[in-house]
């Protein structure tokens, strides 16, 4: 984004307002203490056994945790987004938010003009630019080594989160699998193989089993196929890519990537022990560190404001499509 | 030895560029703010001139000095040494002298005499030693650490790895045995035998092991392939392939692999494994890009964190296990050369009939 003028840089330690409790939260307040913040912490419900488990302070209302920090950083479910980063804005704060950035294209548009205005950062959180395996792909692609992209194709499945949050099932609230989990595919689709011209898609449901399959067409004439499942509470939740160019192709699958194999009993002896994996090689770690860095050192994050507009944009007019049955033809982009 | 520099970059000596790990390091040194990096190499490598000495520093970007004494007189808060094999004794009696913390390369040393007398002079001189084993920072062997303590995976019956790598081509000193101490023995059954030692601290008690120069014949007088099976106090079998047998065309070193065998369960580890794979069609070879945490870099930080006094030392865990693994990697030397098993030379009495 080229805000005029550019925002006025932070200096540590961060004053962080963190609001909502959910899920996601877990993934944010443990890195944001490991980066030195202090973070207050605001939600509806669970900022006190949030704050418990990690440290932080909890404010008892959005205008006492906006009296008391720099930045908001937005872990609320997808509808309330908007509002949020328009009151935060309006208070001067920086701004951090969940994907994504709001439910709606044309309000996802409206924030980042609003942050563009406001002179402040506004930095949607797209992890999975963060997970090493297509970020890795990101420099392969951009170093050549595949040539010019031909086909690439993602897959995102999972446990339908629908059981613990009911919101999400509630697709004017959170958009569905497709605008809430295919738009890590569909931003990274995007940030690999350029823009977009065309939106395709098709989802069936049956029981508590959502699966969508959706189609880009690039401006480049490369064609990107993205699927995902909201599956039954048992499914491990695995991911992959395939992306084949004129000079090569690199293909990757978390399930066969995995390091450990284990046929062990955990309901025994030990009980059930956290898994120990280091928090700093977190994608949630690295992404809260490249985005506090940029509010520190004004140097551009690997993703900025357009680019979670642009992602709200591609995940609407998949559901679009796939609600009309006949392709979204993008303008512009 | 130093406590806090908080505050002033450290100054860390590259002692020797021999190691092709002295690249690697070098590369994620430099590359550190809290870091001054200082090199040098001055011992004969006729074999590879153009790629060692003044002119490997400057393509690395480190600043060169002509001698280890004038490396030494520069102070350096600590010294990475990568020097060969068994050039690497006399170093650290120079660098225990002066008091220079080091992270040496593995293997300690090529002899159990040479280990002894290391052993005596840290001692003597109080010398913090880490070892270069990285495998030890993965989180996946600290999770299998915390399996094991707490009786997760029961006890450790048997564990079968495979730590295969490309022949080390570009220092051809890996395969002449003056200055390497032997072949891929020496080079790779280290690894696996610190995890072990590690994970369950059990003594080894014996070795066996087979070896062969099928691959490489040209390479030197030394094991190509080799195949190792160590017996431990309490019963537990370990056994290794560490070959030079990774094709020189394969897109990436080699690895490591465990599987350990409890008695409440099995698990298999293959560290290096997380990569994209596809193939490339302009060289219509496997095409293969590994990601995930860089093991050397937390290494590296794990020594400079020592050095800076936020992490305690741990030289005599690091000796006692690293003079053992020297004595079971003579001994698999000597069990391929005579055909029989090897007792490991600190706990004779433990050989089977």
């Amino acid at each position: 984004m080229n805000p005029s003028p550019a925002p006025a840089l932070l200096t540590a330690p961060l004053r962080v307002g963190l609001i909502g409790a959910g899920g996601i939260a877990h993934h944010h307040l443990p890195h944001l203490l490991r980066l030195g913040a202090d973070v207050t912490v605001h939600s509806s419900h669970g900022a006190d056994e949030l704050v418990a488990a990690y440290g932080g302070t909890t404010a008892a209302s959005l205008p006492e945790l906006l009296e008391r920090v720099d930045v908001v950083d937005v872990v609320t479910p997808t509808h309330t987004h908007g509002e949020l980063i328009r009151t935060a804005l309006a208070h001067g704060k920086h701004v951090i938010s969940e994907k994504p950035l709001t439910r709606h294209h044309r309000d996802s548009l409206a924030v980042v003009e609003a942050a563009e205005a406001a002179g402040r950062f506004l930095l949607p959180a797209h992890v999975v630019r963060f997970f090493p395996e297509y970020a890795q792909l990101k420099s392969a692609v951009d170093a050549g080594l595949l040539g010019d992209l031909a086909v690439l194709r993602f897959t995102r499945s999972g446990a339908a989160p629908t059981t613990a949050a009911p919101w999400f099932a509630d697709e004017e609230l959170s958009g569905g699998i497709i605008v809430d989990q295919l738009i890590h595919d569909l931003d990274i689709a995007r940030w690999v193989a350029g823009p977009v011209a065309t939106v395709s898609a098709a989802t069936a449901g049956k029981g508590g089993v959502r699966s969508a399959h959706i189609t880009l067409v690039h401006h480049s004439g490369a064609i990107t196929h993205v699927y995902g499942e909201w599956g039954a509470p048992h499914l491990t939740f695995s991911t992959s890519f395939s992306v084949t160019g004129t000079d090569g192709q690199l293909e990757h699958s978390s399930r066969s990537e995995s390091t450990v194999t284990e046929d062990l009993d955990r309901s025994g002896a030990g009980g059930t022990l956290v898994p120990v994996v280091d928090p700093t090689a977190s994608p949630y770690f690295l992404q809260l560190r490249e985005l506090t860095r940029q509010l520190t050192t004004g140097r551009p994050s690997r993703v900025d404001a357009r680019d979670g507009a642009e992602a709200v944009r591609l995940a609407v007019s998949a559901l679009e499509a796939a609600t009309t049955g006949r392709p979204v033809h993008l303008a512009g982009a | 030895m130093p406590t806090a520099h908080t505050g002033r970059p450290l100054r860390i000596g590259l002692f020797s560029l021999a190691h092709v790990h002295a690249e690697t390091y070098a590369r994620i040194l430099r590359s550190r703010p809290d870091v001054q990096l200082l090199a040098t190499d001055p011992d004969p490598h006729a074999d590879a001139p153009h790629t060692r000495g003044r002119s490997l520093a400057q393509s690395l970007g480190v600043d060169y000095v002509e001698s280890y004494e004038e490396l030494l007189d520069w102070r350096p808060d600590g010294a990475v040494l990568t020097a060969e094999n068994t050039r690497r004794p006399a170093l650290l009696a120079r660098l225990a002298a002066r008091g220079v913390p080091v992270l040496t390369e593995k293997p300690l040393a090529t002899t159990s005499a040479d280990a002894d007398a290391v052993t005596r002079l840290v001692h003597r001189h109080d010398l913090p030693l880490m070892l270069a084993l990285p495998v030890r920072y993965s989180s996946d062997f600290t999770r299998l650490q915390q399996d094991h303590r707490a009786g997760v995976l029961g006890d450790v019956v048997s564990v079968q790895a495979v730590n295969t790598a490309r022949l080390p081509d570009r220092r051809r000193w890996f395969t002449d045995p003056a200055l390497s101490g032997g072949g891929a023995f020496v080079d790779h059954l280290v690894h696996v035998l610190d995890l072990v030692d590690r994970l369950t601290g059990d003594t080894p008690v014996h070795v066996s092991a087979v070896g062969n120069r099928v691959l490489h014949p040209g390479a030197g007088a030394v094991e190509t392939a080799g195949l190792a099976t160590i017996g431990y106090r309490s019963g537990t079998i370990v056994s290794i392939d560490c070959s030079w047998s990774v094709p020189e065309t394969a897109p990436t070193w080699g690895g490591l692999e465990l599987r350990i065998a409890g008695t409440r369960g099995a698990v298999e580890v293959d560290f290096f494994r997380p990569r994209l794979r596809g193939t490339s069609r302009r060289s219509g070879l496997p095409l293969e890009l590994p990601y995930g945490t860089d093991l050397d870099e937390r290494m590296l930080d794990a020594f400079l964190r020592r050095l800076r006094g936020q992490e305690e030392h741990t030289t005599d865990q690091d000796l006692t296990s690293a003079a053992r693994l020297v004595q079971v990697v003579e001994a698999a030397q000597e069990s391929a050369r005579t055909g029989r098993t090897v007792a490991v030379s600190a706990t004779p009495d433990r050989v089977p009939a």
